[in-house]
């Protein structure tokens, strides 16, 4: 018997594919794990069974009946609920509307609010969820706002319970809270499909295991006939184990220097050095503090500690003064952060250099068309027309433009958050082969990236962030294990 | 998707802000009393202060005269500020309501010449409204154009549309049949109360019982609280937005029934700049900038204050010229202290 059935799901976005394909089926009564590396394509697979996304081919199937694509009420209807990442509240309103978002119990067209919050109140306390049904929600903490969004979906009678990195930002009490709620629901009958990047949590909780990488589902396995060390295997790729994407270089002098550094979610000051030549990788999930430190040397964040480049104190809080040390930063979203889209290829690739320059140096054409060739050239890049939006490149293009504002002058060291995200194979090897260059004429690397293979591939060093924490150094060529029960923490 | 306004505090900063919790519990108790009092208090202890120092400094202002003065000049911008407050928890504002009163009162000036009867004009002139605002809700919600964008496009359309049929020329109604309807509602009396204070009265507490009372009046809050949340939670976002763009309207044809009354013509150089002084008033009231949540108590004594303001200037003396700064300050003024408020309650 199943409560859903998702068969042949195919999604691309632009020129990639986020789904090829998936099949998967849930059985009522059943918490099924699903897990993947970022951008393997989980959450793009529950936003199509929530109708937050519309598929390019396949069908959802739930209790025998085939939902529309992109048709929400039909979901709602059928009883699909999504937990996702963030809470999805209306932070002026009460917690019980909130439950019954626009639907409040009525007699005769008139709201009754008692009965509406006696209603949520039997919610809430069937969950287990000690919250006042009066309470506003901008008033709640971010872990009670979490409960609301779950109690939320519970109020709605939600028989397919998606729960989208849920954990990711709760604390150990509430992560305890919410497990408690799941597992009485899916004693109810309910179908719970649970995301996340910590596999001790799959495992306690989950009966099956979806693992899912570049989109395609690989394995499906029952949890207590299988390990961590098998997920991961699963999950990273077995080829992969060791393989070196860069040659070492020999380093030189200490090009970038953090001594005691702390900022925003990053508690324990990190004090290390990256010397000319040399890649430092930075692990760890979403959440553990791995782009904190990006942000923090580029001067995007407040920080305490000391930082130098070449030998010379950084200021804070200060981007400006980061590009003039010589710094280069390749934001982790580049559309949100990197890019102007709607701009041209020649405008986005001249931001760093135009923005060093005076306000009355004359802009010149001839030297702003004598980088955009000097990029075409060394990093390949495929732009027919300097000129034309960037939005009208490949992601793998658009990636070049970023990384390639930098490299007007020879930068000191580049800090790097997710340089492949998104783009395809061989633009990747393209990246890697710049990132070589750079290394073997000196440039120090800082980087930040989800695939494993991908970070301890270039990276000499590794150093791995749990919740703010370092949790252990690596040199090159660890075991992807050993990286990977670091970043998740799991009592291994 | 349209919030070429709205995008300024709301979710300015989503890859920066993950990091900090923020200390809970450590702030002062003045503070939180601050944070959690309704948001109408401060504009409501201000008037009050405002009306005593006025009763104690100024002999003419507590009489019968001035006070009624006060309360007729009151409606209009009332009954167009209840309008303003339903787009404003949407997270919208039109900015053309200026225009459509002037117009809507032409449209009840085409019906009267045409000698069709005193309420068929009136209720043209109301539904010339809720069309009128039903065009630009619907640009806004269905074309997903910047509401910014539709509105002061409207704001010319319609003004220029009210102008043509008469060359920019006022049309005397007072000797029209049955005109004596929209006389007694824009300027009549009942005993002591002028009627148009009663009609923005009574248009008041349908609007207060429909936003408080039923599921229409709580979609409109969890459409301008969370619009993805409202269209996962299945509430139809579309349909919303235009409903209340259509109530605006119709407020404002309400509004230009009294207006033409009160003046006793149809005509299209009326409320040049009205929106600025309704929309000061909205958000005097505590009603935020960014949606999801209002208070048609604050809008009325948003209203209250600034009419009293305005007649304060009046009994000092202060030339009417000084209007607009003053107006222009206070809207300025309402909108930062919204901001601070915000800011201690996210934290």
């Amino acid at each position: 018997m199943t409560q859903v059935r998702m068969r042949g799901i195919v999604k691309r976005f632009g020129g990639v594919t986020a789904l090829r394909g998936v099949d998967l089926d849930i059985a009522p009564g059943e918490i099924i794990g699903l897990v993947g590396e970022n951008g393997s394509g989980k959450s793009t697979l529950m936003r199509i069974l929530a109708g937050d996304e519309t598929p390019d081919a396949g069908e959802v199937v739930v209790d025998g009946h085939p939902l529309p694509p992109g048709d929400v009420p039909a979901r709602l209807a059928a009883g699909v609920g999504v937990v996702f990442q963030e809470p999805n509240l209306c932070p002026e309103l009460d917690v019980a509307e909130n439950l019954f978002l626009g639907a409040c119990r009525t007699s005769r067209g008139v709201v009754r609010w008692g009965a509406t919050r006696q209603a949520a109140t039997d919610v809430l306390d069937r969950a287990g969820i000690p919250l006042r049904a009066g309470a506003k929600v901008r008033a709640l903490s971010k872990d009670d706002r979490h409960l609301t969004d779950v109690a939320h979906l519970l109020a709605r009678g939600t028989r397919v319970l998606v729960l989208d990195e849920t954990t990711a930002s709760l604390t150990d009490d509430y992560v305890r809270r919410l497990f408690a709620i799941v597992r009485a629901e899916r004693d109810r009958g309910t179908s719970v499909v649970f995301i996340s990047h910590r596999l001790n949590e799959i495992f306690e909780l989950c009966d099956r295991i979806a693992v899912l990488r570049d989109g395609e589902l690989v394995a499906v396995r029952t949890a207590s006939e299988t390990d961590e060390a098998q997920i991961i295997r699963d999950m990273v790729g077995r080829a992969l184990a060791g393989k070196a994407l860069r040659l070492p270089v020999t380093p030189g002098d200490v090009r970038l220097s953090l001594d005691g550094v702390t900022a925003g979610r990053l508690a324990d000051p990190l004090s290390f050095d990256v010397h000319a030549g040399e890649t430092v990788g930075i692990g760890g999930l979403v959440g553990s503090g791995r782009s904190t430190v990006l942000e923090a040397i580029f001067g995007l964040r407040r920080r305490t500690g000391q930082i130098t480049v070449d030998g010379r104190r950084l200021k804070p809080s200060a981007p400006r003064a980061a590009v003039a040390a010589g710094l280069g930063y390749v934001p982790e979203d580049r559309r949100e952060h990197g890019l102007a889209m709607d701009m041209s290829v020649r405008a986005n690739a001249t931001f760093a250099s135009s923005g060093q320059r005076a306000w009355t140096r004359r802009a010149s054409a001839s030297r702003d068309a004598a980088l955009v060739s000097h990029l075409r050239e060394r990093l390949a890049l495929k732009a027919p027309d300097p000129d034309a939006p960037i939005r009208t490149l490949s992601g793998g293009n658009q990636q070049k433009v970023v990384l390639g504002r930098w490299l007007g002058g020879q930068p000191r060291a580049l800090l790097l958050d997710e340089p492949t995200r998104g783009i395809d194979v061989g633009a990747k090897a393209q990246i890697y082969e710049i990132l070589q260059a750079l290394t073997e004429e000196g440039t120090a690397i800082l980087l930040v990236s989800s695939e494993l293979e991908e970070l301890l591939g270039l990276a000499d060093r590794t150093v791995v962030l749990r919740e703010g924490r370092v949790r252990g150094w690596f040199g090159r060529d660890p075991e992807p294990e050993d990286v990977a029960v670091a970043m998740a923490g799991s009592a291994a | 998707m349209n919030d070429a306004l709205r995008v300024a505090g709301a979710d300015a900063s989503p890859s920066v802000s993950v990091g900090d919790p923020g200390p809970r519990g450590r702030r002062g108790r003045l503070a939180t009393a601050v944070a959690e009092a309704p948001p109408w208090t401060g504009v409501g202890v201000v008037l009050v202060v405002m009306v005593v120092g006025l009763a104690v400094s100024q002999p003419l202002f507590l009489t019968y005269l001035n006070l009624n003065n006060v309360a007729r000049g009151l409606a209009i911008p009332l009954l167009l500020a209840i309008g303003a407050t339903l787009l404003l928890t949407t997270g919208m504002i039109d900015l053309s309501i200026g225009s459509m009163l002037a117009l809507c009162t032409m449209v009840a000036a085409g019906c009267l010449v045409a000698g069709l009867p005193a309420w068929v004009a009136l209720l043209a002139t109301i539904l010339a409204g809720g069309v009128l605002g039903a065009v630009n809700g619907a640009l806004i919600a269905k074309a997903g154009l910047s509401f910014f964008v539709v509105t002061l496009g409207a704001l010319a359309v319609y003004r220029s549309a009210a102008q043509l049929p008469t060359e920019g020329i006022s049309v005397q109604l007072s000797d029209k049949a049955g005109f004596g309807l929209f006389t007694w509602l824009g300027d009549g009396e009942i005993g002591p109360v002028s009627v148009p204070v009663v009609v923005a009265v009574l248009t008041l507490a349908l609007a207060f019982f429909v936003m408080r009372w039923t599921n229409f009046g709580r979609q409109v809050y969890a459409v301008g609280g969370n619009e993805h949340a409202a269209r996962l939670s299945g509430i139809p976002v579309e349909r919303v937005r235009i409903a209340v763009f259509s109530v605006n309207g119709l407020l404002v044809g309400l509004a230009a029934v009294l207006f033409a009354g009160r003046i006793q013509s149809g005509s299209p150089l009326i409320g040049q700049g009205i929106e600025l002084e309704v929309i000061a008033a909205v958000l005097l009231g505590g009603t935020s900038f960014l949606g999801g949540q209002s208070s048609l108590v604050g809008t009325t004594l948003g209203v209250l204050f600034i009419a009293v303001l305005q007649n304060a200037l009046n009994l000092v003396g202060v030339q009417a010229l000084w209007r607009g700064v003053v107006t222009g300050a206070v809207l300025i003024l309402a909108v930062w202290i919204d901001r601070l408020r915000r800011g201690k309650a996210a934290s």
